[in-house]
Protein backbone atom coordinates (compact mmCIF):
# COMPACT_ATOMS: atom_id res chain seq x y z
CA UNK A 1 0.00 0.00 0.00
CA UNK A 2 2.57 2.38 1.39
CA UNK A 3 5.09 1.72 -2.14
CA UNK A 4 1.55 2.20 -4.11
CA UNK A 5 1.37 6.12 -2.47
CA UNK A 6 4.84 6.74 -3.18
CA UNK A 7 4.47 5.91 -7.03
CA UNK A 8 1.04 8.02 -7.21
CA UNK A 9 2.83 10.51 -5.40
CA UNK A 10 6.22 10.44 -7.53
CA UNK A 11 3.77 10.74 -10.77
CA UNK A 12 2.24 13.71 -9.42
CA UNK A 13 4.60 15.72 -8.95
CA UNK A 14 6.39 15.06 -12.06
CA UNK A 15 3.45 15.72 -13.84
CA UNK A 16 2.89 19.38 -11.87
CA UNK A 17 6.66 20.32 -12.28
CA UNK A 18 5.92 19.52 -15.92
CA UNK A 19 2.82 21.65 -16.15
CA UNK A 20 4.72 24.71 -14.54
CA UNK A 21 7.86 24.35 -16.62
CA UNK A 22 5.24 24.58 -19.58
CA UNK A 23 3.36 27.35 -18.11
CA UNK A 24 6.83 28.85 -17.95
CA UNK A 25 7.71 28.81 -21.13
CA UNK A 26 4.16 30.17 -22.13
CA UNK A 27 3.91 33.79 -20.77
CA UNK A 28 1.47 35.93 -22.57
CA UNK A 29 2.56 39.01 -23.79
CA UNK A 30 0.73 41.89 -22.06
CA UNK A 31 0.32 45.70 -21.89
CA UNK A 32 -0.40 45.72 -18.42
CA UNK A 33 -2.16 49.28 -17.37
CA UNK A 34 -2.92 48.14 -13.92
CA UNK A 35 -2.57 45.53 -11.34
CA UNK A 36 -3.35 46.54 -7.71
CA UNK A 37 -5.20 45.36 -4.58
CA UNK A 38 -8.15 47.57 -2.52
CA UNK A 39 -10.32 46.97 -0.31
CA UNK A 40 -13.76 47.32 0.36
CA UNK A 41 -13.15 48.77 3.90
CA UNK A 42 -10.62 49.66 5.78
CA UNK A 43 -11.12 48.46 8.99
CA UNK A 44 -13.02 45.61 10.31
CA UNK A 45 -14.04 43.50 12.99
CA UNK A 46 -13.06 39.78 13.75
CA UNK A 47 -14.66 37.63 11.91
CA UNK A 48 -16.63 40.31 9.78
CA UNK A 49 -16.10 39.23 5.97
CA UNK A 50 -14.25 42.03 3.69
CA UNK A 51 -13.68 41.84 -0.18
CA UNK A 52 -10.28 42.30 -1.13
CA UNK A 53 -9.98 42.89 -4.95
CA UNK A 54 -7.26 42.72 -7.28
CA UNK A 55 -7.84 44.57 -10.58
CA UNK A 56 -5.65 44.46 -13.58
CA UNK A 57 -6.12 45.94 -16.95
CA UNK A 58 -4.47 44.76 -20.02
CA UNK A 59 -4.28 46.71 -23.51
CA UNK A 60 -5.22 42.94 -25.02
CA UNK A 61 -8.54 40.96 -25.39
CA UNK A 62 -8.05 37.93 -23.10
CA UNK A 63 -10.61 35.63 -21.70
CA UNK A 64 -8.67 35.02 -18.31
CA UNK A 65 -5.17 36.23 -16.86
CA UNK A 66 -2.80 33.58 -16.60
CA UNK A 67 -0.19 32.99 -13.87
CA UNK A 68 -1.46 35.53 -11.29
CA UNK A 69 0.00 34.66 -7.65
CA UNK A 70 -2.27 36.32 -4.90
CA UNK A 71 -0.58 37.42 -1.83
CA UNK A 72 -0.22 35.94 1.21
CA UNK A 73 -3.42 35.34 3.72
CA UNK A 74 -1.80 34.25 6.77
CA UNK A 75 -4.14 35.35 9.86
CA UNK A 76 -7.07 35.73 7.42
CA UNK A 77 -9.85 33.22 6.09
CA UNK A 78 -10.12 32.60 2.47
CA UNK A 79 -14.42 32.85 2.31
CA UNK A 80 -14.60 32.68 -1.25
CA UNK A 81 -12.88 33.93 -4.54
CA UNK A 82 -14.45 34.71 -7.74
CA UNK A 83 -12.28 35.97 -11.13
CA UNK A 84 -14.14 37.62 -13.71
CA UNK A 85 -12.79 39.23 -17.31
CA UNK A 86 -14.69 41.79 -19.41
CA UNK A 87 -14.15 42.92 -22.33
CA UNK A 88 -13.63 46.74 -21.94
CA UNK A 89 -12.81 49.67 -24.46
CA UNK A 90 -9.76 49.42 -25.01
CA UNK A 91 -8.46 45.82 -23.74
CA UNK A 92 -9.92 44.04 -20.87
CA UNK A 93 -10.38 44.50 -16.68
CA UNK A 94 -10.19 41.38 -14.90
CA UNK A 95 -10.99 41.72 -11.59
CA UNK A 96 -10.34 39.09 -8.95
CA UNK A 97 -12.74 39.49 -5.70
CA UNK A 98 -11.26 37.38 -2.71
CA UNK A 99 -14.23 37.11 0.23
CA UNK A 100 -12.29 37.18 3.64
CA UNK A 101 -12.38 37.43 7.43
CA UNK A 102 -9.77 37.88 10.21
CA UNK A 103 -8.99 35.48 12.85
CA UNK A 104 -7.22 37.58 15.05
CA UNK A 105 -7.22 41.63 15.59
CA UNK A 106 -4.39 44.23 14.67
CA UNK A 107 -3.40 45.43 11.65
CA UNK A 108 -2.61 43.07 8.87
CA UNK A 109 -0.46 43.90 5.51
CA UNK A 110 -1.66 42.33 2.41
CA UNK A 111 0.45 41.70 -0.70
CA UNK A 112 2.17 42.24 -3.29
CA UNK A 113 -0.35 40.00 -5.35
CA UNK A 114 2.32 39.23 -8.76
CA UNK A 115 1.53 38.42 -12.71
CA UNK A 116 4.05 36.87 -14.40
CA UNK A 117 4.19 37.77 -18.04
CA UNK A 118 5.90 39.07 -21.19
CA UNK A 119 6.13 42.84 -20.96
CA UNK A 120 4.52 43.65 -24.25
CA UNK A 121 6.64 47.11 -24.17
CA UNK A 122 10.34 45.45 -23.77
CA UNK A 123 9.11 41.82 -24.91
CA UNK A 124 10.52 40.65 -21.49
CA UNK A 125 9.41 38.26 -19.42
CA UNK A 126 8.19 40.37 -16.63
CA UNK A 127 6.37 40.07 -12.96
CA UNK A 128 4.29 42.56 -12.48
CA UNK A 129 3.67 43.39 -8.44
CA UNK A 130 0.88 45.31 -7.58
CA UNK A 131 0.56 47.71 -4.22
CA UNK A 132 0.12 46.51 -0.81
CA UNK A 133 -2.92 47.17 1.59
CA UNK A 134 -3.61 47.35 5.06
CA UNK A 135 -7.10 46.28 6.98
CA UNK A 136 -7.14 47.37 10.64
CA UNK A 137 -9.43 44.84 12.58
CA UNK A 138 -10.76 44.69 15.95
CA UNK A 139 -12.05 42.33 17.98
CA UNK A 140 -11.32 39.13 20.10
CA UNK A 141 -9.03 36.24 18.51
CA UNK A 142 -11.26 33.81 16.56
CA UNK A 143 -10.86 30.44 17.59
CA UNK A 144 -9.96 28.19 14.77
CA UNK A 145 -12.53 26.40 12.79
CA UNK A 146 -13.86 23.20 13.37
CA UNK A 147 -12.56 21.75 10.03
CA UNK A 148 -8.70 22.79 11.56
CA UNK A 149 -9.62 21.07 14.37
CA UNK A 150 -11.25 17.98 13.54
CA UNK A 151 -7.89 17.76 10.96
CA UNK A 152 -5.30 18.37 13.68
CA UNK A 153 -6.65 16.32 16.28
CA UNK A 154 -7.37 13.23 13.57
CA UNK A 155 -3.59 13.25 12.79
CA UNK A 156 -2.32 13.53 16.38
CA UNK A 157 -4.79 10.47 17.21
CA UNK A 158 -3.33 8.56 14.66
CA UNK A 159 -0.13 8.82 15.82
CA UNK A 160 -0.83 8.46 18.88
CA UNK A 161 -2.84 5.31 18.50
CA UNK A 162 -0.06 3.43 16.76
CA UNK A 163 2.29 4.67 19.47
CA UNK A 164 0.13 3.77 22.68
CA UNK A 165 -1.90 1.27 21.74
CA UNK A 166 -0.52 -1.36 23.48
CA UNK A 167 -0.15 1.13 26.54
CA UNK A 168 -3.67 1.37 26.55
CA UNK A 169 -4.73 -2.27 26.36
CA UNK A 170 -2.19 -3.09 29.16
CA UNK A 171 -4.07 0.15 30.89
CA UNK A 172 -7.22 -1.76 30.67
CA UNK A 173 -6.24 -4.84 31.90
CA UNK A 174 -4.76 -2.95 35.13
CA UNK A 175 -7.60 -1.28 35.49
CA UNK A 176 -10.15 -4.52 35.12
CA UNK A 177 -7.97 -6.22 38.08
CA UNK A 178 -8.02 -3.12 40.18
CA UNK A 179 -11.81 -3.09 39.50
CA UNK A 180 -12.45 -6.35 40.26
CA UNK A 181 -10.00 -6.19 43.62
CA UNK A 182 -11.55 -2.79 45.10
CA UNK A 183 -15.18 -3.56 44.09
CA UNK A 184 -17.75 -1.25 46.14
CA UNK A 185 -21.38 -0.35 45.98
CA UNK A 186 -22.40 1.92 43.18
CA UNK A 187 -22.81 5.47 44.12
CA UNK A 188 -25.58 7.17 43.66
CA UNK A 189 -25.54 9.24 39.85
CA UNK A 190 -24.98 12.48 39.54
CA UNK A 191 -27.58 14.89 38.53
CA UNK A 192 -28.28 15.15 35.22
CA UNK A 193 -25.66 18.06 33.79
CA UNK A 194 -26.90 21.35 32.13
CA UNK A 195 -27.55 21.50 28.18
CA UNK A 196 -24.49 23.74 27.36
CA UNK A 197 -25.05 27.41 26.66
CA UNK A 198 -26.05 27.64 23.05
CA UNK A 199 -22.62 28.98 20.94
CA UNK A 200 -23.27 33.18 20.46
CA UNK A 201 -24.62 33.92 17.31
CA UNK A 202 -22.15 34.65 14.88
CA UNK A 203 -21.11 38.98 14.62
CA UNK A 204 -23.40 40.77 12.35
CA UNK A 205 -20.79 42.55 9.39
CA UNK A 206 -20.84 45.74 9.65
CA UNK A 207 -22.12 46.06 6.38
CA UNK A 208 -25.33 44.66 7.56
CA UNK A 209 -25.77 47.13 10.35
CA UNK A 210 -24.92 50.04 8.37
CA UNK A 211 -27.71 49.01 5.85
CA UNK A 212 -30.37 47.80 8.78
CA UNK A 213 -29.75 51.25 10.12
CA UNK A 214 -29.95 52.88 7.06
CA UNK A 215 -33.30 51.24 5.91
CA UNK A 216 -34.56 52.32 9.35
CA UNK A 217 -33.70 56.05 8.98
CA UNK A 218 -35.20 55.86 5.82
CA UNK A 219 -38.22 53.76 6.56
CA UNK A 220 -38.40 56.91 9.55
CA UNK A 221 -37.34 59.78 7.51
CA UNK A 222 -38.26 59.48 4.06
CA UNK A 223 -35.53 62.42 2.61
CA UNK A 224 -32.94 62.05 -0.04
CA UNK A 225 -30.32 62.63 2.27
CA UNK A 226 -31.55 58.76 4.04
CA UNK A 227 -31.84 57.48 0.50
CA UNK A 228 -28.16 58.62 -0.28
CA UNK A 229 -26.66 56.55 2.95
CA UNK A 230 -29.04 53.63 2.28
CA UNK A 231 -27.42 53.42 -1.40
CA UNK A 232 -24.01 54.18 0.13
CA UNK A 233 -24.59 50.79 2.63
CA UNK A 234 -25.86 48.83 -0.09
CA UNK A 235 -23.10 49.78 -2.34
CA UNK A 236 -20.56 48.87 0.10
CA UNK A 237 -22.24 45.14 0.54
CA UNK A 238 -21.91 44.75 -3.08
CA UNK A 239 -18.19 45.97 -3.16
CA UNK A 240 -18.52 49.35 -4.97
CA UNK A 241 -15.70 50.94 -5.85
CA UNK A 242 -15.55 54.33 -5.83
CA UNK A 243 -15.17 55.21 -9.26
CA UNK A 244 -17.65 52.59 -10.42
CA UNK A 245 -21.03 53.09 -11.55
CA UNK A 246 -24.17 50.92 -11.42
CA UNK A 247 -24.01 50.17 -14.72
CA UNK A 248 -20.14 48.81 -13.67
CA UNK A 249 -21.83 46.76 -10.83
CA UNK A 250 -24.64 45.23 -13.61
CA UNK A 251 -21.46 44.53 -16.28
CA UNK A 252 -19.30 42.52 -13.17
CA UNK A 253 -22.70 41.08 -12.05
CA UNK A 254 -21.56 42.50 -8.21
CA UNK A 255 -24.95 41.36 -6.83
CA UNK A 256 -23.92 37.87 -7.86
CA UNK A 257 -26.96 37.13 -9.66
CA UNK A 258 -29.33 38.22 -6.52
CA UNK A 259 -32.00 39.97 -8.80
CA UNK A 260 -33.65 41.91 -4.94
CA UNK A 261 -30.19 43.24 -4.79
CA UNK A 262 -29.73 44.79 -7.94
CA UNK A 263 -33.45 45.80 -8.25
CA UNK A 264 -32.62 47.41 -4.82
CA UNK A 265 -29.87 49.54 -6.01
CA UNK A 266 -31.43 50.67 -9.30
CA UNK A 267 -34.87 51.64 -6.83
CA UNK A 268 -32.27 53.49 -4.29
CA UNK A 269 -30.26 55.40 -8.07
CA UNK A 270 -33.67 56.74 -8.81
CA UNK A 271 -34.62 58.20 -5.40
CA UNK A 272 -30.68 59.54 -5.10
CA UNK A 273 -31.18 61.41 -8.09
CA UNK A 274 -34.61 62.18 -9.19
CA UNK A 275 -35.96 65.20 -8.66
CA UNK A 276 -36.95 67.01 -5.16
CA UNK A 277 -40.44 66.59 -5.35
CA UNK A 278 -40.09 63.19 -6.79
CA UNK A 279 -38.49 61.81 -4.38
CA UNK A 280 -40.38 60.35 -1.87
CA UNK A 281 -42.83 58.93 -4.42
CA UNK A 282 -39.25 56.92 -5.23
CA UNK A 283 -38.43 55.95 -2.02
CA UNK A 284 -42.03 54.89 -1.27
CA UNK A 285 -41.24 52.41 -4.80
CA UNK A 286 -37.70 51.93 -3.74
CA UNK A 287 -38.82 50.46 0.13
CA UNK A 288 -40.54 47.10 -0.74
CA UNK A 289 -37.47 45.80 -2.25
CA UNK A 290 -35.14 47.21 0.97
CA UNK A 291 -37.05 45.29 3.37
CA UNK A 292 -37.34 42.37 1.63
CA UNK B 1 -34.94 57.03 -34.58
CA UNK B 2 -32.04 54.68 -33.21
CA UNK B 3 -33.35 51.96 -34.99
CA UNK B 4 -34.58 54.10 -37.53
CA UNK B 5 -31.07 54.98 -38.18
CA UNK B 6 -29.55 51.21 -37.16
CA UNK B 7 -31.61 50.54 -40.39
CA UNK B 8 -29.10 52.42 -42.48
CA UNK B 9 -26.33 51.96 -40.58
CA UNK B 10 -25.04 48.20 -39.09
CA UNK B 11 -23.94 48.41 -35.97
CA UNK B 12 -21.92 51.14 -35.13
CA UNK B 13 -24.83 51.74 -31.65
CA UNK B 14 -22.14 53.42 -29.59
CA UNK B 15 -22.17 56.30 -32.39
CA UNK B 16 -25.31 56.68 -33.13
CA UNK B 17 -26.53 57.14 -29.85
CA UNK B 18 -23.65 59.69 -29.36
CA UNK B 19 -24.76 61.30 -32.49
CA UNK B 20 -28.45 61.60 -31.52
CA UNK B 21 -27.63 62.75 -27.78
CA UNK B 22 -25.61 65.24 -28.98
CA UNK B 23 -27.91 66.37 -32.24
CA UNK B 24 -30.36 66.65 -28.94
CA UNK B 25 -28.25 68.52 -26.47
CA UNK B 26 -27.72 71.27 -29.53
CA UNK B 27 -23.85 70.29 -29.68
CA UNK B 28 -21.92 69.98 -33.28
CA UNK B 29 -20.16 66.92 -33.54
CA UNK B 30 -16.29 65.59 -34.83
CA UNK B 31 -17.00 61.90 -35.61
CA UNK B 32 -13.33 60.50 -36.50
CA UNK B 33 -12.57 57.15 -37.79
CA UNK B 34 -10.58 55.57 -40.98
CA UNK B 35 -12.74 55.75 -44.37
CA UNK B 36 -15.09 53.46 -45.08
CA UNK B 37 -16.92 53.32 -41.93
CA UNK B 38 -20.42 55.63 -42.83
CA UNK B 39 -19.43 58.38 -40.90
CA UNK B 40 -20.52 60.53 -44.07
CA UNK B 41 -23.44 58.07 -44.15
CA UNK B 42 -24.74 58.57 -40.46
CA UNK B 43 -24.74 62.41 -40.91
CA UNK B 44 -26.74 62.34 -44.24
CA UNK B 45 -28.84 59.32 -42.44
CA UNK B 46 -29.55 62.04 -39.31
CA UNK B 47 -30.36 64.28 -41.47
CA UNK B 48 -32.57 62.42 -43.28
CA UNK B 49 -33.93 60.80 -40.14
CA UNK B 50 -35.19 64.77 -38.58
CA UNK B 51 -36.44 65.85 -42.12
CA UNK B 52 -34.39 68.35 -42.13
CA UNK B 53 -31.91 70.33 -44.99
CA UNK B 54 -28.46 68.78 -45.79
CA UNK B 55 -25.48 70.09 -47.32
CA UNK B 56 -22.48 68.32 -47.80
CA UNK B 57 -18.89 70.28 -48.09
CA UNK B 58 -15.78 68.20 -49.30
CA UNK B 59 -12.92 70.29 -47.80
CA UNK B 60 -9.69 70.56 -49.80
CA UNK B 61 -6.63 72.36 -49.33
CA UNK B 62 -7.62 75.41 -52.01
CA UNK B 63 -11.26 75.65 -50.34
CA UNK B 64 -12.18 79.11 -49.29
CA UNK B 65 -14.13 81.11 -46.31
CA UNK B 66 -16.90 82.04 -49.07
CA UNK B 67 -16.83 78.53 -50.62
CA UNK B 68 -18.76 77.71 -46.92
CA UNK B 69 -20.35 80.84 -45.80
CA UNK B 70 -21.49 82.83 -48.78
CA UNK B 71 -20.15 85.80 -50.94
CA UNK B 72 -21.20 89.44 -52.23
CA UNK B 73 -22.10 89.46 -56.07
CA UNK B 74 -21.97 92.75 -58.11
CA UNK B 75 -24.68 92.29 -60.46
CA UNK B 76 -24.13 93.98 -63.59
CA UNK B 77 -27.63 95.09 -64.54
CA UNK B 78 -28.87 96.50 -61.23
CA UNK B 79 -25.29 98.32 -60.18
CA UNK B 80 -25.57 96.81 -56.73
CA UNK B 81 -24.20 93.72 -54.89
CA UNK B 82 -26.53 90.67 -53.75
CA UNK B 83 -25.09 87.83 -51.16
CA UNK B 84 -24.99 83.89 -52.69
CA UNK B 85 -25.42 82.39 -49.50
CA UNK B 86 -23.25 79.06 -48.78
CA UNK B 87 -23.79 75.64 -48.38
CA UNK B 88 -23.66 76.39 -44.24
CA UNK B 89 -27.05 77.14 -44.27
CA UNK B 90 -28.47 74.36 -43.97
CA UNK B 91 -30.07 72.25 -40.76
CA UNK B 92 -27.10 70.02 -41.20
CA UNK B 93 -23.70 70.48 -42.79
CA UNK B 94 -21.41 68.25 -43.52
CA UNK B 95 -17.48 69.44 -43.30
CA UNK B 96 -15.81 66.30 -44.81
CA UNK B 97 -12.50 65.54 -43.98
CA UNK B 98 -12.79 69.18 -42.41
CA UNK B 99 -8.74 68.71 -41.64
CA UNK B 100 -7.86 69.10 -45.70
CA UNK B 101 -8.93 72.52 -45.26
CA UNK B 102 -6.30 75.39 -43.53
CA UNK B 103 -7.19 77.04 -40.76
CA UNK B 104 -8.93 80.07 -42.30
CA UNK B 105 -11.45 78.21 -44.43
CA UNK B 106 -12.03 76.08 -40.94
CA UNK B 107 -12.08 79.50 -38.89
CA UNK B 108 -14.67 80.25 -41.33
CA UNK B 109 -17.16 77.36 -39.14
CA UNK B 110 -16.43 79.81 -35.76
CA UNK B 111 -19.17 81.86 -35.83
CA UNK B 112 -21.80 79.87 -37.72
CA UNK B 113 -21.14 77.23 -34.50
CA UNK B 114 -21.02 79.08 -31.49
CA UNK B 115 -23.29 82.27 -32.84
CA UNK B 116 -25.86 80.53 -35.46
CA UNK B 117 -25.30 83.02 -37.50
CA UNK B 118 -23.04 84.40 -40.38
CA UNK B 119 -21.72 87.80 -41.32
CA UNK B 120 -21.17 88.29 -45.32
CA UNK B 121 -19.54 91.85 -45.98
CA UNK B 122 -22.08 94.15 -43.96
CA UNK B 123 -24.77 91.55 -43.74
CA UNK B 124 -25.51 88.95 -40.93
CA UNK B 125 -27.70 86.26 -41.73
CA UNK B 126 -29.17 83.86 -39.15
CA UNK B 127 -28.73 80.32 -39.89
CA UNK B 128 -31.63 77.75 -40.10
CA UNK B 129 -32.94 76.24 -36.67
CA UNK B 130 -31.34 73.47 -35.80
CA UNK B 131 -27.90 73.76 -37.37
CA UNK B 132 -25.73 71.32 -36.86
CA UNK B 133 -22.07 70.67 -37.99
CA UNK B 134 -21.31 67.16 -38.51
CA UNK B 135 -17.24 66.77 -39.74
CA UNK B 136 -15.35 63.90 -40.62
CA UNK B 137 -11.79 63.04 -39.77
CA UNK B 138 -9.62 60.92 -40.65
CA UNK B 139 -7.12 59.65 -37.99
CA UNK B 140 -4.54 57.39 -40.34
CA UNK B 141 -3.40 59.26 -43.59
CA UNK B 142 -2.30 62.90 -41.82
CA UNK B 143 -0.20 64.02 -45.29
CA UNK B 144 -1.54 67.48 -46.57
CA UNK B 145 -3.68 67.92 -43.28
CA UNK B 146 -4.07 71.07 -41.20
CA UNK B 147 -4.62 70.36 -37.25
CA UNK B 148 -7.71 72.13 -36.28
CA UNK B 149 -7.36 75.95 -34.23
CA UNK B 150 -7.97 74.95 -30.56
CA UNK B 151 -10.67 77.11 -30.68
CA UNK B 152 -12.39 75.70 -33.32
CA UNK B 153 -12.40 72.29 -31.75
CA UNK B 154 -13.66 73.53 -28.33
CA UNK B 155 -16.81 74.62 -30.17
CA UNK B 156 -17.25 71.12 -31.34
CA UNK B 157 -19.75 69.30 -28.22
CA UNK B 158 -18.42 65.25 -28.77
CA UNK B 159 -15.67 63.87 -30.67
CA UNK B 160 -17.16 60.31 -31.56
CA UNK B 161 -14.57 57.43 -32.59
CA UNK B 162 -16.15 55.76 -35.02
CA UNK B 163 -14.09 51.80 -35.03
CA UNK B 164 -14.12 48.64 -37.28
CA UNK B 165 -17.63 46.73 -37.28
CA UNK B 166 -17.80 43.14 -35.91
CA UNK B 167 -17.49 40.23 -38.21
CA UNK B 168 -21.06 39.43 -37.83
CA UNK B 169 -21.90 43.31 -38.60
CA UNK B 170 -19.97 43.65 -41.73
CA UNK B 171 -22.04 40.30 -42.75
CA UNK B 172 -25.01 41.87 -42.71
CA UNK B 173 -23.53 45.09 -44.42
CA UNK B 174 -22.68 42.60 -46.98
CA UNK B 175 -26.33 40.97 -46.88
CA UNK B 176 -29.02 44.25 -46.59
CA UNK B 177 -26.61 46.52 -49.40
CA UNK B 178 -24.08 44.31 -51.68
CA UNK B 179 -23.59 47.10 -53.90
CA UNK B 180 -26.41 49.09 -53.57
CA UNK B 181 -26.25 52.36 -51.61
CA UNK B 182 -28.19 52.03 -48.54
CA UNK B 183 -31.70 53.78 -48.09
CA UNK B 184 -31.66 56.53 -45.75
CA UNK B 185 -34.69 56.91 -43.33
CA UNK B 186 -37.34 59.36 -43.75
CA UNK B 187 -40.67 60.58 -41.99
CA UNK B 188 -39.34 59.47 -38.28
CA UNK B 189 -39.14 62.57 -36.78
CA UNK B 190 -39.86 66.12 -37.39
CA UNK B 191 -37.39 69.40 -36.86
CA UNK B 192 -40.44 70.42 -34.18
CA UNK B 193 -39.75 67.13 -32.80
CA UNK B 194 -36.18 67.85 -32.69
CA UNK B 195 -36.87 71.01 -31.03
CA UNK B 196 -38.94 69.58 -28.60
CA UNK B 197 -36.46 67.17 -27.77
CA UNK B 198 -34.10 69.87 -26.62
CA UNK B 199 -36.53 71.86 -25.33
CA UNK B 200 -37.35 68.99 -23.08
CA UNK B 201 -33.71 67.80 -22.41
CA UNK B 202 -32.87 71.32 -21.27
CA UNK B 203 -35.35 70.64 -18.41
CA UNK B 204 -34.17 67.18 -17.03
CA UNK B 205 -33.07 67.78 -13.62
CA UNK B 206 -29.25 67.27 -12.50
CA UNK B 207 -29.07 66.35 -8.54
CA UNK B 208 -26.86 68.70 -6.83
CA UNK B 209 -24.05 66.12 -6.12
CA UNK B 210 -23.75 65.34 -9.89
CA UNK B 211 -22.63 68.80 -10.73
CA UNK B 212 -20.28 68.04 -8.75
CA UNK B 213 -19.03 65.42 -10.15
CA UNK B 214 -19.15 66.96 -13.43
CA UNK B 215 -16.92 70.04 -12.22
CA UNK B 216 -14.90 67.28 -10.21
CA UNK B 217 -14.02 65.36 -13.36
CA UNK B 218 -13.26 68.62 -15.82
CA UNK B 219 -10.85 69.90 -12.86
CA UNK B 220 -9.43 66.63 -12.50
CA UNK B 221 -7.99 67.27 -16.41
CA UNK B 222 -6.46 70.89 -15.21
CA UNK B 223 -4.41 69.31 -12.40
CA UNK B 224 -0.67 68.91 -12.94
CA UNK B 225 -0.47 65.27 -14.82
CA UNK B 226 1.93 63.59 -17.37
CA UNK B 227 0.49 63.36 -19.99
CA UNK B 228 -1.27 66.63 -20.59
CA UNK B 229 0.05 70.09 -20.62
CA UNK B 230 -3.74 71.70 -20.92
CA UNK B 231 -7.20 70.89 -19.43
CA UNK B 232 -10.83 70.87 -20.75
CA UNK B 233 -12.23 74.17 -20.47
CA UNK B 234 -15.61 75.32 -18.90
CA UNK B 235 -17.50 75.07 -21.75
CA UNK B 236 -16.43 71.19 -21.29
CA UNK B 237 -18.25 71.01 -18.41
CA UNK B 238 -21.15 72.67 -19.58
CA UNK B 239 -21.53 69.92 -22.67
CA UNK B 240 -20.81 66.92 -20.21
CA UNK B 241 -23.88 68.53 -18.77
CA UNK B 242 -26.01 68.72 -21.55
CA UNK B 243 -24.68 65.03 -22.86
CA UNK B 244 -25.91 63.55 -19.69
CA UNK B 245 -29.13 65.70 -19.56
CA UNK B 246 -29.95 64.18 -23.34
CA UNK B 247 -28.45 60.52 -22.68
CA UNK B 248 -31.18 60.90 -19.70
CA UNK B 249 -34.22 61.84 -21.76
CA UNK B 250 -33.15 59.06 -24.48
CA UNK B 251 -33.30 56.55 -21.79
CA UNK B 252 -36.88 58.15 -20.85
CA UNK B 253 -35.50 59.63 -17.49
CA UNK B 254 -36.59 63.13 -16.43
CA UNK B 255 -33.19 63.10 -13.56
CA UNK B 256 -29.40 62.61 -14.29
CA UNK B 257 -27.65 59.41 -12.78
CA UNK B 258 -24.16 59.10 -12.22
CA UNK B 259 -23.93 56.66 -15.77
CA UNK B 260 -25.20 59.48 -17.69
CA UNK B 261 -22.19 61.54 -16.51
CA UNK B 262 -19.60 59.09 -16.70
CA UNK B 263 -20.40 57.69 -20.17
CA UNK B 264 -20.88 61.69 -21.57
CA UNK B 265 -17.30 62.39 -20.43
CA UNK B 266 -15.18 60.69 -22.71
CA UNK B 267 -16.63 62.06 -25.74
CA UNK B 268 -16.72 65.50 -24.59
CA UNK B 269 -13.37 65.74 -22.96
CA UNK B 270 -11.12 63.37 -25.57
CA UNK B 271 -10.71 66.35 -28.22
CA UNK B 272 -10.58 69.21 -25.47
CA UNK B 273 -7.22 68.13 -24.06
CA UNK B 274 -3.81 69.48 -24.69
CA UNK B 275 -1.56 65.68 -24.80
CA UNK B 276 2.26 66.66 -24.51
CA UNK B 277 5.22 64.63 -26.20
CA UNK B 278 5.08 61.60 -23.31
CA UNK B 279 2.07 60.61 -24.96
CA UNK B 280 4.10 60.12 -28.17
CA UNK B 281 7.81 59.22 -26.64
CA UNK B 282 6.01 56.53 -24.48
CA UNK B 283 3.44 55.33 -27.18
CA UNK B 284 0.49 56.04 -24.35
CA UNK B 285 -2.92 56.39 -25.89
CA UNK B 286 -4.95 59.46 -25.77
CA UNK B 287 -7.72 57.35 -24.78
CA UNK B 288 -6.52 55.26 -22.25
CA UNK B 289 -5.47 58.95 -20.53
CA UNK B 290 -8.85 60.15 -20.33
CA UNK B 291 -10.32 57.04 -19.51
CA UNK B 292 -7.93 56.72 -16.39
CA UNK B 293 -8.17 60.16 -15.54
CA UNK B 294 -12.48 59.59 -15.55
CA UNK B 295 -11.66 56.66 -13.45
CA UNK B 296 -9.70 58.97 -10.67
CA UNK B 297 -12.72 61.01 -9.82
CA UNK B 298 -14.78 59.06 -7.05
CA UNK B 299 -18.50 58.53 -8.37
CA UNK B 300 -21.19 60.49 -5.98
Amino acid sequence: MDRFVNRVAAVLASVVFSASVAGAQTLTSLHVRKFELSLDQQSVSVGAPFHLILTAHVDEAIAALDNVSLPNLAGLEDLGDERRCTRAKNGTDCVETLTLDATAPGDRTIGPATLAAVDAQTGRPRTFESNLVTIHVTGQPKIANDTEVTSAVTDMLWAAARTAGTFVLVALALWGLLWAAFRRPHAPLPPPRAPAPEPPPPPIPDWERRLRDAVDALVREPTRANAIAVREALRAHVGAREEETFADLVARNATNGRSETLAALAAVERAAFCEDARVPEAIREALPFLTH
Amino acid sequence: MLDALSVTIVGQRATLEALLHATIAGGHVVLEGPPGLAKTLACRALAAAVGGSFKRVQFTPDLLPSDIVGTRIFDQHSGEFTTALGPIFANVLLADEINRAPAKVQSALLEGMQERQVTIGPQTFPLPDPFLVTATMNPLDSDGTYALPLAQMDRFLVKIVVGYPTAAEEHTILERFGGDVPALPADVASMDDLRRWRSEARAVFIESRLVDYIVNLVGATRAPHPYLDRGASPRATLAIAAMARARALCDGRTFVVPDDVRASAPPVLRHRLAFNYRTLTENVSAEQVVTDLIASVPVP
